[in-house]
């Protein structure tokens, strides 16, 4: 929860619940300029859905995310969601957060081979989330992407 | 005539079921739907989406009843670990815990699995035979939807989500109208302008709603499941008691009122677009609560909790397809998954799906009978077996998974491009999750968005653009409207 002060207001922000809606109104935002120029028949419903869900966001945004206070409060117990985060689950969110730069590392070395991009991703994956021991690492990804590459590559001839 | 097609059409839905391959592919579904759905994690959803890819090479009968035997299956096994460890398997067995577990404590797990195993087991029977019943009436009915009226159903389908999930009407709204601007994204179909394609070929097609669902539903699970604490601490002994599993079978004999209701609110519940086993799961548990002579006992190990629970749970499953099979809108995330397998598999669920794949249909119909005879059959077997499954660690399962959807997204159309996608719709999936937003707003939102546009737009036109001639093409547009305001009204006096 972010607080902001203005004259005898404050606003109170709320980070997390403000994320979604602000990224729909983006996404509109892109959206309208892409297609301001079309013909009115090919946005005859998209038009409105825009329209409809940009005011859907705008609502979000003022009902769950944005509070007024008319007395300024130094402090409330209403602290945000991350601070609050104990040792344990702030690493279990990097945890997260590591898979993910994996998982984005690992869509652009699948374009060179999926084989030995997949037994590093496997592995990779693997130690973050507390495998140690290099023969399970080595076994578990070696034999999952055997078994991978037999069913989606020979098998099912998916251009991997 | 009428009656002797109809007839036709069964007795070669039953040569279907007769197939080797079919019967193996029935076996083979509850089996590996039972396997991960006593993950803890692995929900049903899930495991459909993951082996639909595996399914494009089989025939469209074979494949698509597998991957509704192994629904069934990983519905039912959710309640394993649910009972053992005190863990669902899947969101539809987080109520089974509160008694199932007192079972497990008390050296009487057996007992609770033989119970959940027989409510689930008759309960999918019972909610199959629902579905046989009703859905080719409906689906007969759905044949007099023009396209006003398809349009209004898509909208009646968005606005009761968060009515029958019992989440915010707004956010609902937001997260439905997102994924009908998301479905728009493409070649519009009058005029084949492209819409919001950002100078990218591909999406001249539009975004697949299965790379939306895979996005959704597996790549947020995936790195939600990454961020959990080790689950099992505990080594639960379960005996082969022949004489618990008897008085388990027994239990849900005893207690048929409880047993019926369960079913009924199951198939009811999952008939409803967007709630699934999830939502059956607590209305059927808190209704054997209110009418329990004695309802502070529930919570603390009583049967009648488990077969509550697990009753409703199963039933979910016959109950979701019935709108699913009839008008093309899911009534759950996993037949959401379903809908991408149907369209993989060159089908189209909707209004007149029953009258151009008649056989198929009620093949898959029947399947579900001895799918949930099955279950049946290796719930009192052999869930203790299965249970072992709650041990293997996350750790384990977590990169595989995130591989399978990378490899599922790929696979829709060949391209990298889709893989992004599904990242991002991963990524959006975990802001979704965080701020409670009904995630199956958004899948149902893509799925139904296409014909939405084509019912809007030739409704339209049809009706000379006057949106009140529009609104009130036909009876059905009327009905189809009051029960838009009525789900709009509920949940804002709920809000």
């Amino acid at each position: 929860m972010r607080r902001v002060s203005v004259g005898s207001y404050t606003i109170k922000i709320n980070t997390v619940e403000i994320i979604f809606p602000l990224l729909v109104l983006i996404f509109c935002t892109i959206y309208y300029i892409d297609t301001r120029g079309l013909p009115s028949r090919s946005m005859l419903y998209a038009n409105p859905i825009l329209y409809m869900t940009a005011f859907f966001a705008i609502a979000v945004i003022a009902l769950f995310s944005i509070q007024i206070d008319s007395t300024r409060d130094e402090y409330d117990n209403a602290t945000s969601s991350m601070a609050g985060f104990s040792n344990d689950e702030n690493n279990r969110v990097m945890r997260a957060i590591w898979i993910l730069l994996l998982t984005m590392v690992y869509l652009v070395a699948i374009r060179i081979q999926f084989a030995s991009a997949t037994a590093v991703f496997l592995g990779s994956v693997l130690y973050v989330l507390g495998e140690e021991d290099w023969r399970i690492l080595t076994g578990y990804s070696i034999v999952l992407t055997s078994i991978l590459y037999a069913v989606f590559v020979f098998w099912l001839n998916i251009p991997l | 005539m009428i009656l002797s097609l109809a007839m036709g059409t069964v007795s070669q839905s039953f040569g279907i079921l007769t197939d080797p391959a079919v019967l193996v592919a029935i076996f083979l579904g509850v089996v590996i739907g039972i396997i991960f759905g006593a993950i803890p994690g692995f929900s049903a959803t899930m495991t459909i989406i993951l082996f639909t890819p595996v399914t494009i090479p089989f025939d469209a009968s074979v494949a698509l009843i597998f991957l509704v035997s192994a629904y069934g299956g990983a519905v039912y096994a959710g309640s394993i670990p649910a009972i053992l460890i005190n863990t669902p398997g899947a969101p539809g067995s987080v109520v089974t815990c509160w008694d199932g577990y007192e079972f497990t404590k008390a050296g009487r797990a057996t007992y609770a699995l033989a119970a959940s195993a027989m409510a689930s087991g008759v309960a999918g029977i019972i909610a199959a035979a629902i579905l046989l019943l009703v859905g080719p009436a409906l689906a007969e009915f759905a044949l007099n939807f023009g396209p006003v009226e398809l349009f209004l159903l898509a909208v009646f389908a968005l606005t009761i989500i968060p009515a029958a999930k019992g989440q915010s009407l707004l956010k609902g709204l937001l997260g439905g109208g997102f994924g009908l601007l998301i479905a728009t994204i493409g070649s519009d179909p009058q005029l084949a302008q492209p819409r919001a394609i950002l100078g990218l070929p591909l999406l001249r097609s539009g975004v697949s709603f299965v790379v939306v669902l895979i996005g959704l539903f597996v790549f947020t699970e995936a790195l939600f499941l990454a961020t959990q604490k080790k689950i099992i601490d505990t080594d639960v002994n379960v005996t082969d008691d022949q004489r618990q599993v008897s008085e388990g079978i027994q239990a849900v004999i005893d207690r048929p009122i409880e047993f019926i209701r369960g079913t009924f609110i199951g198939a009811f519940i999952g008939s409803l677009p967007g709630a699934g086993a999830d939502v059956a799961n607590f209305i059927s548990y808190n209704e054997a609560k209110r009418w329990a002579s004695d309802p502070s006992k529930f919570g603390t190990g009583i049967i009648e909790g488990i077969i509550a629970a697990d009753s409703s749970n199963n039933a979910t499953q016959g109950g979701a397809l019935i709108p699913t099979l009839t008008i093309g809108i899911p009534g759950s995330g996993s037949t959401a998954a379903l809908l991408s397998a149907f369209a993989i598999h060159g089908l189209n669920p909707g209004p007149g799906l029953f009258q151009r794949s008649g056989v198929l249909v009620y093949a898959l119909i029947f399947s579900l009978f001895l799918g949930n005879a099955l279950i049946l059959v290796f719930g009192l077997k052999g869930a203790r077996h299965f249970g072992r499954l709650s041990r293997i660690p996350i750790k384990y399962i977590v990169p595989v998974v995130i591989v399978l959807a990378v490899i599922g997204a790929f696979a829709v159309r060949n391209a990298h491009l889709d893989v992004l996608i599904m990242v991002l719709f991963g990524l959006i999936g975990i802001i979704l999750v965080a701020t409670d937003y009904p995630l199956v707003s958004v899948v149902i939102g893509v799925i139904v968005g296409g014909f939405a546009e084509e019912g809007f737009v030739q409704g339209w036109i049809i009706n000379q653009s006057d949106p009140i001639r529009f609104l009130t093409t036909s009876d059905i547009a009327i009905v189809l409207l009051l029960l838009i305001a009525f789900s709009l009204g509920v949940t804002l006096i709920r809000d």
